[in-house]
Parts: structure tokens; C-alpha cells; sequence
């Protein structure tokens, strides 16, 4: 038997009633599609914080204190640790923004230039606040996309330049950027000012609300977070309201939540995989017993023991295979509305955080941008793999009954 | 499969129909008859007994037969129902093996085959045609006459131009070729099955009731189909329980509780 006749047999075989082979199919199709969908939209999520960080921000340290870093603090720290390529500090405030036609709240950043390029912010026009800026303590501001919507009616709204209110003082200040956000990114809802212009104009306080270490290259920053937060409680007396967290270490916590959800859902597949096996095995079954003719003819016409297995085995493998077609298929689709459940979720919560004018210090990492499935190579791989050896696992009984039929026997089968 | 039935030689193709059965024995002929005799027969069994073990006891289905079948030789079984007759057209295809006795096919003895080698043997040395003739059903003429093709390694390239070439010796139109087998009259059933039993040229044709199920006319056509092919020089053991259709052959034996009673010429 050519491996062309095999091929020939199992389609014909496959397509001879396609209903039935759909409904055999079904528990594959289910057990492969929910391993895609999971894996596609859990490669999604890890793409999605890689782009939102960046890889230098592995090496960030996020530090906070409920009752503000001093600036003779921050100096301390980078003196106490060299492993810090550098410590920004930044002041969140919670202000309103108004133009003639229209206001709005949001969060103001005061930070020091450098800051926006460490976050990996970047700007869809004008340009971000300079050393000049921060040393005129200038009233200048750079706008997310959603406070140029709220005040401004569209996120396009050619703003630069423009004069709006901000703060307690409604003092006017002058658009000199707009920053390239996304809908869900966490700065798309906020605006960024010179240090000491927060400092003067909107805070009226010194102190940073939190701080952004950037360590050196190759430093253990889970280690480095540690220390620094020991560090600050005991010059503090205790840790009450210091939240130092490295980037790296929310990043694992992230990765390991969802491996552990990856793996409940690997365990629930596998279960509807061992159902679907048993389906297609309960269909060559009846298949077999169906066809005892036909196996008759083709044992006198020649057949031996190995092409009545391989027959049967061919069809079981193909009818799997087919299932997991179908499977990643489905699970590809089914991981991108899920996908839009997670990213409309996850935008609900944030908007509800914003609303709540928390501090967002150390929620940095709560995603900023939308979850993209991904389907790997290596899961389809692996899928079409894991249906091959279901059908061979449950079709070797059918196929082995086959081909242990007597061949005058089934030839008289009725 | 063993080297040794491998190496025997193949038979004439389907259609070369050599036209001997002139009515003066010319000398030629003469000697090649002489040649034949010495050849060893196709089927050569001694002293055979198939015995059926059942809940009930064992059955003695047959009981000592012994039987030559030379090449090119046209021989009718008859006898009562359950007198032995597919019990023996079984071993004699290979599906079966005897209780004991001794099966020589074509000069070697198969008692110690497997299977397998039984399987290989059927697939290139030996055509069936049945009573129900057994074409798979949803499937064209051709693809069902090139299915012992699937089973003798047959290239790909050849298959439909053997299958073709064995449905017209069978005198089917070519427009029916991709018909499904289900699609067509009895009598055209058989015929296709008859070009199925020849596509791999075998060395022995066995048909067990092919008129059984057919009427007298079309019944009339396929025997007239066997004569065909034994004056194209083809082995054909034919098991009926119609004295009509035994009077075709060369020789009738009778069988009969497991027992060969008589082997009568039949010179038509
Ligand atoms: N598989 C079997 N198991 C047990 N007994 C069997 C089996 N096959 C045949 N027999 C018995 O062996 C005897 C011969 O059967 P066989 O089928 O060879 O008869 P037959 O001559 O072909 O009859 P018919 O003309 O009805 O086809 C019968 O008594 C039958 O009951
Ligand atoms: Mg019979």
C-alpha cells in the first residue's frame, strides 16, 4: 500500500459522510481550540509588557511613600546605591484643567526631563519640556491623547500651542507636545510639567509622591528592591507606606499567575482531548464494524495485516487532525475576543482607578496598552502533534480489530 | 513473500485471447499440450481434510480430497449445499488452511505461509469473483477494479491503464468507467468484478456461484465471459450447483460430504 492510496482511503473515508466526522471531531476541536486560544492570548499579554516596558525598564526599580520622598532622600539613596544608573524623582497631582469651552481632571506628572525617555513615552507632536523649561519652572505642558479629547473634542485636535488653565490657581499654561498614547495607556489620561513647576504651581510641596530607579545592567533588581526598601524603613522606623517593587519581580508574579492559569486550562483540554479520543475511537469502532465487508474484500484481494492497520490508523490520525485544524482555527479566533474581554477589563479598571485619583505609583505596571494574540508556530506544532498521537492512541484498537478479521467471515457479514 | 513464488512466471496479458481451440490438433499444439503436462499444475492438493471445531462438535466439512488443476484448464465443482464446496474454493484461494493435507500452488507448498505471504499470494496470483460480487459501493468501475492493485505494489502510473484495459476486455462501454459500482445492472456488477479477478493477471481465477445471483440471460453472459477468458488460456475453478453452468467447463467434479465422487471430462 503507496502512502498516496493511504491518503486516498482516508479522504474518502473522511468525506464519505461529513456530518459524522464533524460531530466526532467536536471534543478535539474544543480541547485543541481552548489550548490556542489560552496560548495565544497568554503570548499576547507577555508581547504586550515587553513593548510596554522595553527591555532597559527590566532594570527598573519603582519607589513609593505614602507621605513623599524628600529630595535629601533621593540623594541618599543614589549615594548608598552605585548599582543605580539613576534615581527620577516625580510629583502626581491630582488637578483640574480647563480651557473656555470645557474641564476636566487629571494627573499631573512633575518630572525632570529625563524622565518621559526612562518611561518610554513618546510624543505624537510638538516636544517634551526641557532643562530650560525646568529651570524657568515654565508653564509649559505636554497632554496625553484623552485629556485633548476631554478638552478639545478629538484626540487629533491640533493642540500645540494652545493655552489652557491648570491647578488650584488656574494659571495658564501653554501646550508645547502631545504624547503618543493609547487608548489604555496609563499616561493617556495624563499630562507632564517641569519639576519645579509642579513644585511651585500646582503641588506647592518639595517632596516626589514616587521615584524611578534604573539600575545598572546585569544587577539583580529583585535583590536591589529589597535592599532599598529596608533601606528607607529604617530611616523611616518602619515600612508603613513604602512600596518599592522592581519591575522585574511584578513582570515574574505576572508571568507565574499566568502560567498557573495556563496550566488549569492545559488540564481542562486535556480532559476534553481524552473525551474526544474516546469519541473517535467509539466512531472507528463503528466505522470497522460497519465496513467488515469491505475489510473482507480487501483482505482476499490481498490486503495484509499492516495495510488494514495502517488504513484504519491513517483515518483515525486524519479525522484528529482535522479536529485540531479546526481546533487552532477556532482557538485563534476565540483568543481574540478574548482578548477584547481582557483589554475592555482592564481599561474599565484603570478608568475607575483614575476616577478614584489613586496614586498610581505603583501600579505602573497595571497594562497600559492593548493585549495582541499571538499565535506561535510552536503551539500549532505542538497541536498537530498532541492530535496525531490521540489518533494513534485510539485508533490502534479499531484498526488492530480490523485487521484481525477473518477474511470468509467478514466477507459472509451481513 | 517468498523469492520462490515470486520468480514463477506471469501468464500472457488479459486480452491477448490466443485462439486455440482450433477443431484439428495441429503437431505444435500437440507438443506444447505435452509441455503443459509436465509443467506443474496450479493447484495440486493431496489427501486434504478441513476440520471446524464449533460449541456443537466438530465438523468434518472435508474429508480426504485430492485434486490437479493444470494451467489454462476450466474445471466446475458441484454438489449439494454444505457438501464442502466453498470449504475447498477457500483453501484453494488461500483464505483458508486446511486441517491437514498437503497444497501445492504452483509447484510450492504453502502450509508453512504466514498471513502475510497468504495475503501476497492473493494479492498477485489469484482472482476472486463472488456471488455477491463485492464491488465497493460509492466507488467508480475503475477504482474498484484497481483495487487489488493497491495491494500487489503496483505503480501509480499504471493502475488506471490496467484498470481500463481489463473493464473493456469485459466489454463494459468506456463512459461507465467513472461510474459509481452502485449505479450499474447485475450482470455489469459482475463483469466489473470479473476485470477486478484479472487486473493482476493471476495464475488462478476462483468464482463461487458467480451466476447466483444474476438471471438466466445475464447469468448466460458471464459464462460466456468465463469461456472467453479459458480460451485466452486462463486457469478457472468455478464452484455452482447449476448443472447448465457446469456444462461450460472442462471438467465437472463432484463433490459430496467432504468427498470428491467423480471427475468427468465434459468435451463440449
Ligand atoms: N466457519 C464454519 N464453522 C463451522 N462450520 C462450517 C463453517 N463453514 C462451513 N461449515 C460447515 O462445513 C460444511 C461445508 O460447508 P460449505 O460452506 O463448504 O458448503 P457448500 O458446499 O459451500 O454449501 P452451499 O452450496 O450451501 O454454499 C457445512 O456443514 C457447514 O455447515
Ligand atoms: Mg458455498
Amino acid at each position: 500500500m503507496k502512502l498516496r492510496d493511504l491518503f486516498y482511503e482516508t479522504w474518502f473515508a473522511l468525506t464519505a459522510s461529513k456530518a459524522r466526522t464533524l460531530l466526532t471531531i467536536l471534543g478535539i476541536v474544543i480541547g485543541i481550540g481552548s489550548v490556542i486560544a489560552m496560548t495565544s492570548v497568554i503570548g499576547g499579554m507577555q508581547n504586550m509588557y515587553v513593548n510596554e516596558l522595553g527591555l532597559n525598564q527590566a532594570q527598573m526599580v519603582q519607589i513609593s511613600k505614602s507621605n513623599g520622598i524628600l529630595e535629601s532622600e533621593l540623594q541618599q539613596l543614589k549615594l548608598s546605591f552605585p548599582e543605580y544608573d539613576s534615581i527620577l524623582g516625580s510629583q502626581l497631582t491630582s488637578i483640574t484643567a480647563s480651557t473656555s469651552a470645557k474641564e476636566t481632571m487629571m494627573m499631573a506628572v512633575g518630572a525632570k526631563p529625563g524622565y518621559a525617555n526612562a518611561m518610554n513615552i513618546k510624543l505624537s507632536s510638538g516636544r517634551m519640556h526641557n532643562d530650560d523649561d525646568e529651570k524657568q519652572a515654565a508653564r509649559v505642558v505636554v497632554l496625553g491623547r484623552g485629556i485633548v479629547r476631554s478638552l478639545y473634542g478629538s484626540e487629533d485636535a491640533d493642540v500645540v500651542g494652545k493655552t489652557l488653565r491648570l491647578g488650584n490657581n488656574a494659571e495658564n499654561f501653554t501646550v508645547i507636545g502631545v504624547i503618543d498614547s493609547s487608548p489604555t495607556a496609563q499616561e493617556h489620561n495624563q499630562a507632564f510639567v517641569p519639576l519645579a513647576t509642579s513644585q511651585i504651581r500646582l503641588s506647592g510641596s518639595k517632596n516626589y509622591d514616587s521615584a524611578t530607579g534604573m539600575a545598572t545592567e546585569g544587577i539583580n533588581t529583585i535583590e536591589l528592591a529589597q535592599r532599598t526598601k529596608a533601606f528607607l524603613s529604617e530611616r523611616q522606623g518602619n515600612d508603613e507606606g513604602i512600596y518599592v517593587y522592581s519591575m522585574k519581580e511584578l513582570l515574574e508574579q505576572a508571568n507565574m499567575v499566568m502560567s498557573s492559569f495556563s496550566a488549569m486550562i492545559i488540564a481542562i483540554a486535556s480532559i476534553s482531548l481524552v473525551v474526544g479520543g474516546i469519541g473517535i475511537m467509539n466512531m472507528m469502532l463503528t466505522n470497522v464494524t460497519e465496513r467488515t465487508r469491505e475489510i473482507g474484500l480487501r483482505k482476499s484481494l490481498g490486503a495484509r495485516t499492516g495495510d488494514v492497520i495502517r488504513q484504519f490508523m491513517a483515518e483515525s490520525i486524519g479525522l484528529c487532525l482535522v479536529g485540531g485544524a479546526f481546533g487552532i482555527v477556532f482557538g485563534y479566533l476565540a483568543s481574540w475576543i478574548l482578548a477584547a474581554l481582557v483589554n475592555l477589563i482592564q481599561s474599565a479598571e484603570k478608568n475607575a482607578a483614575q476616577a478614584e485619583q489613586l496614586v498610581i505609583g505603583d501600579s505602573t505596571l497595571a497594562t497600559s496598552a492593548q493585549i495582541i494574540p499571538v499565535i506561535e508556530p510552536v503551539s500549532v506544532l505542538v497541536a498537530v502533534g498532541v492530535c496525531a498521537l490521540i489518533g494513534i492512541v485510539f485508533g490502534f484498537y479499531p484498526a488492530r480489530r480490523a485487521a484481525k478479521m477473518d477474511p470468509i467471515e467478514s466477507l459472509r457479514y451481513q | 513473500m517468498t523469492a520462490s513464488v515470486k520468480t514463477l512466471p506471469t501468464e500472457m496479458p488479459v486480452l491477448q485471447a490466443k485462439e486455440q481451440t482450433l477443431p484439428t490438433e495441429m503437431p505444435a499444439l500437440q507438443a506444447e499440450k505435452q509441455a503443459l503436462q509436465k509443467e506443474k499444475p496450479v493447484i495440486d492438493i493431496f489427501n486434504l481434510h478441513r476440520i471446524y471445531q464449533t460449541k456443537a462438535g466438530s465438523i468434518q466439512a472435508l474429508r480426504g480430497v485430492s485434486l490437479q488443476v493444470h494451467r489454462g484448464e476450466y474445471v466446475a465443482i458441484m454438489g449439494p449445499s454444505g457438501s464442502g464446496k466453498s470449504t475447498l474454493m477457500n483453501i484453494l484461494g488461500c483464505l483458508d488452511k486446511p486441517t491437514s493435507g498437503k497444497y501445492y500452488f504452483q509447484g510450492t507448498e504453502i502450509s508453512g505461509y504466514s498471513a502475510d505471504d497468504m495475503a501476497d499470494l492473493r494479492a498477485t496470483r489469484i482472482g476472486f469473483v463472488f456471488q455477491s460480487f463485492n464491488l465497493l459501493p460509492r466507488t467508480s468501475l475503475l477504482r474498484n477494479v484497481m483495487l487489488p492493485l493497491v495491494y500487489s505494489a503496483c505503480p501509480l502510473s499504471q493502475r488506471e491503464k490496467r484498470a481500463r484495459a481489463a473493464l473493456k476486455s469485459m466489454g463494459l462501454p468506456e463512459q461507465l468507467y467513472s461510474h459509481k459500482s452502485n449505479e450499474i445492472s447485475g450482470g455489469q456488477m459482475q463483469r466489473v468484478a470479473i476485470a477486478r479477478a484479472l487486473i493482476n493477471n493471476p495464475a488462478l481465477i476462483l468464482a463461487d456461484e458467480p451466476t447466483g445471483n444474476l438471471d438466466t440471460a445475464t447469468g448466460e453472459m458471464v459464462l460466456e465471459t468465463f469461456a472467453q477468458l479459458k480460451r485466452a488460456g486462463r486457469t478457472i475453478v468455478l464452484i455452482t450447483h447449476e448443472p447448465d453452468v457446469a456444462a461450460h467447463a472442462d471438467r465437472i467434479l463432484w463433490i459430496r460430504d467432504g468427498l470428491i465422487l467423480e471427475g468427468g471430462t465434459n468435451e463440449a
